[in-house]
């Protein structure tokens, strides 16, 4: 039975560098999921996942047992595609135009983003910073609202409003599409 | 009860969900900045790895090995400059890497006139290092790789140095002495007695 994050984490506490390395295999694709679809670049997305690691790791002693590991990190990486996304409009990149390369678009199985995935992500690209985070962190990692407020800190309220506007403007974009 | 304020279609909620490809590579380089990180984890902010910041900078010699005491500290600096932008003038210290208890401490040089208006900037690093046989520079722009970056070496001096052209990211790095030892610059620790400060050029010119 595979040992429960918090007993990890106690582990990597009493000097256990290497245990942090499971918490690192159960987390890294999700995590990488998350911030690719956040960001839109899978360089970018690494990046915010490498820098998310390190900064749990660091601040590890501040994570608290009664909240889920997975919730305290994806904080984390939340925050720090934030800082990434804020680092490109003061370098005057808009989102759509930084990067979108399908051949650093890679699935799990190993084959390139389909055409599908393509017009996703630059639908998604078209939503504001808010509502991109909010249905990503609700769809494609299926967190409840209230798992939503603890990660990105704004009211359920909010989030259901930015979800809901996302999936309309999405759902718009995506029907252009489909009628082009 | 699923909520359903938002609807996407299914091919859509699939594409999100589907899982991405990772890779050990990713995973190692994780754990490589883990270890190099040390073992803090009290939840502060600062942990232990390095930060190039703007300040002084004092070095610190972690003294894993036997002989390693043989090598005289060092000392390091570090100049910025953007690419094609205007030149500012301030000064930069340096920082670095995991610490034992045994770390000897030694003031950093001064530096440097620098810019930051661009994603570009050359960043020269220089150690007082003179016993050692090989020097180089490890950290976030090269994946921590500890033989990838070579500094070299002025027999007169006893310094090594090298510049690398940095983007805009990269903020974190560490000396890594004889493949093994790792230099951390502590900051804290101002004008300790023994000192050697490293003179640094200023990386003048335009280099657009």
């Amino acid at each position: 039975m595979a040992a429960a994050d918090a007993q990890i984490v106690r582990s990597v506490l009493g000097g256990d560098t290497e245990a942090f390395g499971v918490l690192v295999d159960r987390y890294h694709e999700r995590c990488l999921r998350l911030a690719l679809h956040i960001l839109g670049s899978r360089e970018d997305a690494e990046d915010a996942v490498q820098e998310s690691f390190l900064r749990a790791y660091r601040y590890l002693g501040g994570y608290r047992e009664r909240e889920k590991f997975a919730a305290w990190l994806f904080r984390i990486l939340v925050n720090q595609c934030r800082t990434t996304l804020g680092s490109r409009q003061r370098r005057e990149l808009p989102f759509a135009e930084w990067e979108w390369n399908g051949s650093a678009a890679i699935d799990a199985s190993g084959a390139e983003w389909g055409e599908m995935r393509d017009e996703l992500a630059r639908a998604l690209a078209a939503l504001t910073p808010d509502q991109r985070e909010a249905v990503v962190l609700r769809y494609a990692d299926d967190l409840t609202y209230d798992e939503m407020a603890a990660v990105t800190g704004a009211g359920v309220s909010a989030l259901k409003m930015r979800v809901q506007r996302a999936c309309a403007r999405l759902r718009e974009l995506l029907m252009e599409k489909a009628h082009a | 009860m699923r909520d359903r304020t938002g609807t996407l279609p299914e091919w859509a909620l699939a594409e999100l969900r589907r899982p991405v490809a990772t890779s050990d590579i990713l995973r190692e380089r994780v754990m490589a900045r883990v270890r190099a990180d040390g073992g803090a984890h009290v939840g502060t902010p600062g942990g232990r790895s390095v930060r190039i910041t703007a300040r002084p900078a004092v070095a610190r010699l972690a003294l894993r090995h036997p002989f390693s005491g043989a090598l005289l500290a060092l000392a390091a600096s570090v100049a910025w400059l953007a690419f094609g932008s205007t030149i500012v003038s301030s000064r930069y210290g340096i920082a670095s890497v995991p610490a034992t208890p045994a770390g000897r401490m030694i003031v950093l040089g001064d530096t440097v006139d620098s810019a930051l208006h661009d994603t570009l900037r050359l960043v020269r690093f220089v150690l007082h290092a003179p016993g050692a046989a090989r020097v180089s520079i490890a950290g976030d722009f090269n994946g921590w790789s500890r033989t990838s970056t070579p500094l070299a070496y002025s027999a007169g001096s006893g310094v090594w140095s090298a510049v690398v052209a940095l983007d805009r990211t990269s903020r974190e790095y560490a000396f890594v002495v004889d493949d093994t030892q790792w230099v951390q610059p502590d900051s804290t620790n101002g004008g300790a007695a023994g000192s050697t400060p490293v003179p640094a050029t200023p990386l003048g010119g335009d280099s657009t």
